[in-house]
């Protein structure tokens, strides 16, 4: 009973804070609009290779650094060659034309990739102000740098990041996600894998109704990640085995970053799909520990590995550490793990998450303020991984539509997809989404893969009076993206909330690297404090919410 | 005991009144004085099938479920659309142990009777129990509440089936459904407590284990879910005692390891690392032992699909059956079934597709298998 007045009390102390309007987050569907035409192809054929489930990421790059975010789109290729044989199964680009349409700009900008893609991270590796893409492909990785006049270089084999081995064959990619994880001012690079795994090799798993299925994950054997320091000279050093890294095998979908502990240093969760997740804790800038056992994210609540997917790390609550929310599949849940200083609280039971997902298929994620009432919400892009599920008599289907949930600021959330707008409503293979302001209003829109069907472009509606604040990090001593920073934002009322920078955001997937903040009704903000991957401590007072602003790293 | 009218009428009125002494025996718990006088009458009046569905009665209560079955079986054969005689022996079979032959026992009795609540709920009921909690389960539960809502069992097995599914919120209310026709059910307290929990009310499910608790103190179920619901709510020294209780109580696989799990994190939240780290160890041992079960799982039914391309049905047939003693897995056995075929082993086979719809959804194809094997039988028998 008194835990019930305690729920009660915060919720409208929560409301009292930022005296936010009961905002509905909204989104419409402004793909015809946009003029991006992009078709997710993973090639599907009777042998059931397991690469084909899981095509593929986007991501959200300002690749000619006008101030809007281009979207770049991953795409398979032709099974078994394993080629692009044919310019449908180009990866895009297309070019923000500031004002909702979007030019396919792929061919002119030389990006079309090669192989069967996954995934793709971005991040400005040579610091050079513009954003380089690296792909994350089942065939050789790519590296592609940001020529600065709308073209790109492939710079794979010079850079050395074409792919570890295991076993003598080239790792099976997912993911990738840009860190600095010794903070030497150079973005490092963290490349997830899967498993090992063949062309028309796979197990044969049999379908009821006769005809083959998707094998589990667990049938094939899981792989370790690889993480790539930056020399600093456009070539990278596998320093795998050197950092510890290499000493952790699982089936990786993706990667998500924070200094989960506050000693300086950024840290690495990877959702592992059919094993333990892990947790690596970066000792000083020179070797991870694995410890997402002790840490209490490796399992779900019943000591079940999930088949993990997408995730992000960030503070959900507001109380300046980064929390870790990831999806998985049907009856698992998507667990939502809050920071409690060394340990993580399995929140999904007491949050109404575990009540909203458990009968959800989720991919790529996101934790971003949708409705910028200064409390982040949680979106999902969803689809079942098995496309005979329906054949099971599970009374399951294969497409699912996307969700998305409002933190409510008591630590509940609330599934508001049924007033989010048509798309919600809409079932599909949704794999893939990146978060960004794609129009400068201040509210976060997605981008949606689908497999086998169109992208899909989701501009953010959501109709209220709330302020909001987006931060384009420069960096001078810290890399130059400022990726990695923490930023604390006080607004004028005195409540506090955090947000990290970076990119790496859901499944095979890259998010605009500005950071975003809802401030509810707060106009002003009275300050900002950046804590750069540097160690430098900057603040900046008395910032004027709805405005896109440039901070660059102060001197020491 | 069910006593069908339209069965009962026996010719003479001695055997009239040697039927209505047995059943008056029967209904006061002395089958064994009933038994034999059913016998006697079943061989004075071989056509009568309230005799053998009388005994089938006595002898399911005497817990001999297969000659139960048996009985119920010379009922049927008489009388084949006696449904309630279908439905019984379908309960016996799965009483018995025999899921495949229960469950396409009651199916044919639902089919047969639309308005027969018991074989709607037994369906249900051993689906559930065998973890098939699937739309047929569930919708043959809902159909035995529609027709008889006063059946608390079938209210309970429908929340189990809604709890397995995670519909949380319509398996609480079904749990309260139970409840309110018989609120001393510990079963279904414990399954209500489970399904606040699992919908988000902790603080309910909390009390209504405690509940629980108070009348069985040491069923490790309700240790955990009590455990369970006070790490949610962040007690921690109150969820480590229960926790701990219930580690050495939980005897379920999955139990133990959500119990051995929430102490490591327990542990580990009030700083006692030693006892987590033993925690740890012991959850990684459990899933070495998974892992390693399920690597020869997936090897022998590699070796299967080499042997099928092959057309070597033998050894198809005795990889697969190993592969089945480690995971039971519908198309498995269907693979199975079809190589017991190729084989010429059509009873094997029947076996097979019978036992793959026991422990998946019931499919056309499967179905279709079993009536096309079966008609090879009727041939072969011919």
């Amino acid at each position: 009973m008194r835990a019930g007045i305690l729920i009660g009390l915060l919720s409208v102390s929560a409301l009292l804070f930022y005296g936010t309007e009961a905002s509905t987050i909204r989104f419409e569907d402004a793909t015809a609009k946009s003029g991006v035409s992009f078709i997710t192809r993973n090639s599907a054929t009777p042998n059931k290779n397991q690469i084909e489930t899981m095509v593929a990421g986007v991501a959200l790059i300002d690749y000619d650094q006008d101030g809007y975010p281009d979207i770049y789109l991953v795409n398979g290729a032709e099974i078994p060659s394993l080629a692009k044989t044919s310019s449908a199964y180009w990866n895009g680009l297309y070019h923000n034309n500031h004002d909702g349409t979007f030019t396919d700009v792929t061919e002119r900008a030389g990006v079309q990739g090669a192989g069967y893609g996954m995934g793709v991270a971005v991040g400005d590796y040579d610091n050079d102000g513009y954003p380089d893409l690296f792909l994350a492909n089942v065939t050789g990785n790519q590296l592609f740098h940001n020529n600065r006049d709308g073209t790109f270089t492939e710079v794979t084999r010079a850079a050395g990041v074409e792919g570890a081995n295991y076993k003598g064959k080239k790792m099976w990619s997912t993911a990738a996600g840009w860190f600095d994880y010794n903070n030497d001012g150079r973005l490092d690079l963290f490349v997830v894998n899967y498993c090992v795994w063949g062309v028309n090799q796979d197990p044969y798993c049999s379908s009821p109704k006769g005809g083959r299925s998707y094998c589990s994950p667990r049938f094939y054997e899981p792989l370790h990640n690889t993480l790539y320091r930056n020399d600093g000279n456009g070539h990278f050093t596998d320093v795998s085995d050197e950092t510890g890294i290499a000493k952790s095998f699982g089936r990786g979908m993706s990667v998500s970053f924070a200094d989960y502990d506050g000693d300086g240093f950024l840290d690495a969760f990877v959702a592992n799909d059919n094993d333990a997740n892990f947790l690596f804790h970066n000792i000083g800038g020179k070797r991870f520990e694995e410890v997402g056992t002790e840490a209490g994210i490796a399992y779900n609540d019943n000591g079940k590995a999930l088949s993990g997917m997408g995730s992000d790390f960030r503070d959900v609550n507001n109380d300046g550490r980064p929390d870790i929310w990831h999806t998985a599949v049907e009856h698992e849940t998507f667990p939502l793990y809050l920071n409690m200083g060394k340990l993580f609280f399995a929140a999904g039971a007491s949050s109404g998450l575990d009540r909203c997902t458990v009968n959800m298929s989720g991919w790529g994620n996101g934790i971003f303020d949708f409705d910028n009432d200064g409390w982040k919400d949680l979106f999902v892009a969803r689809s079942n991984v098995l496309d005979n599920i329906a054949d099971l008599g599970t009374g399951r289907e294969y497409f699912e539509p996307n969700s998305v949930f409002r933190n409510l600021g008591n630590g509940q959330f609330e599934d508001v997809s049924a007033q989010a707008g048509p798309d919600f409503q809409a079932a599909a293979a949704h794999r893939g989404v990146a978060f960004g302001d794609l129009d400068n209003d201040g509210r976060i829109d997605a981008v949606v893969s689908v497999l086998g069907g169109n992208v899909k472009v989701l501009r953010n509606v959501s109709a209220n009076s709330n302020h909001w604040l987006v931060l384009k990090l420069r960096g001078t001593r810290s890399n130059r993206m400022g990726l990695g920073a923490q930023i604390r934002l006080t607004t004028e009322g005195g409540k506090a909330q955090w947000n990290e920078a970076t990119t790496s955001v859901g499944y095979a997937s890259s998010s605009d690297a500005r950071v975003h903040f809802g401030l509810g009704a707060a106009a002003l903000v009275r300050e900002l404090e950046i804590r750069w991957p540097s160690g430098i401590r900057q603040t900046v007072r008395n910032v004027r919410a709805d405005q896109m602003l440039t901070v660059e790293e102060a001197a020491p | 005991m069910i006593v069908l009218p339209l069965l009962l009428f026996l010719q003479s009125d001695t055997g009239r009144l040697q039927f209505e002494h047995a059943n008056e025996l029967a209904q006061q718990g002395h089958c064994e004085q009933a038994e034999p006088i059913y016998r006697e009458l079943a061989q004075k009046y071989p056509n009568k099938p309230a005799i053998p569905f009388a005994l089938g009665q006595c002898q399911f209560q005497a817990k001999d479920y297969l000659a139960a079955a048996g009985s119920f079986q010379a009922a049927l054969a008489l009388d084949p659309t006696a449904s309630v005689a279908a439905a019984m022996r379908g309960a016996a079979l799965g009483m018995a142990g025999k899921m495949p032959e229960a469950l396409e026992q009651l199916r044919a009795a639902t089919r047969q009777d639309a308005s027969i609540e018991p074989a709607f709920r037994m369906l249900g009921m051993f689906e559930v129990e065998s973890g098939q909690s699937g739309p047929e389960a569930l919708e043959a539960l809902k159909r035995a509440v529609s027709l008889d809502s006063s059946d608390e069992r079938a209210h309970y097995w429908l929340g189990q089936g809604l709890l397995a599914t995670r519909d949380f919120e319509e398996a609480a209310a079904e749990f309260e459904a139970a409840l309110r026709l018989q609120r001393s059910d510990p079963e279904a307290e414990l399954g209500h407590a489970e399904a606040l929990r699992a919908a988000g009310q902790p603080e309910r499910a909390l009390g209504e284990f405690q509940s629980v608790l108070q009348r069985s103190p040491s069923w490790g179920k309700a240790l955990l879910g009590a455990a369970r619901c006070d790490y949610d709510l962040q007690r921690f020294p109150e969820a480590l005692r229960l926790a701990e209780a219930a580690h050495g109580k939980v005897t379920d696989l999955e139990e133990k390891r959500a119990a051995v799990w929430l102490l490591a994190r327990l542990y580990r939240a009030q700083n006692e690392i030693a006892k987590a780290q033993q925690m740890e160890a012991e959850l990684a041992a459990m899933e070495r032992d998974m892992a390693d079960r399920l690597t020869h799982f997936r090897m022998l039914q590699e070796e299967a699909a080499r042997y099928r391309t092959a057309g070597d049905y033998a050894k198809v047939a005795a990889t697969l059956e190993q592969a089945l003693k480690i995971e039971q897995r519908q198309d498995s056995l269907v693979v199975l079934g079809d190589a017991y075929r190729k084989l010429g082993r059509s009873k094997d086979a029947a076996q097979c597709y019978l036992r793959a719809l026991a422990v998946g959804p019931e499919q056309p194809e499967i179905t279709q298998r079993l009536a096309a094997t079966r008609a090879d039988l009727g041939r072969q028998s011919r």
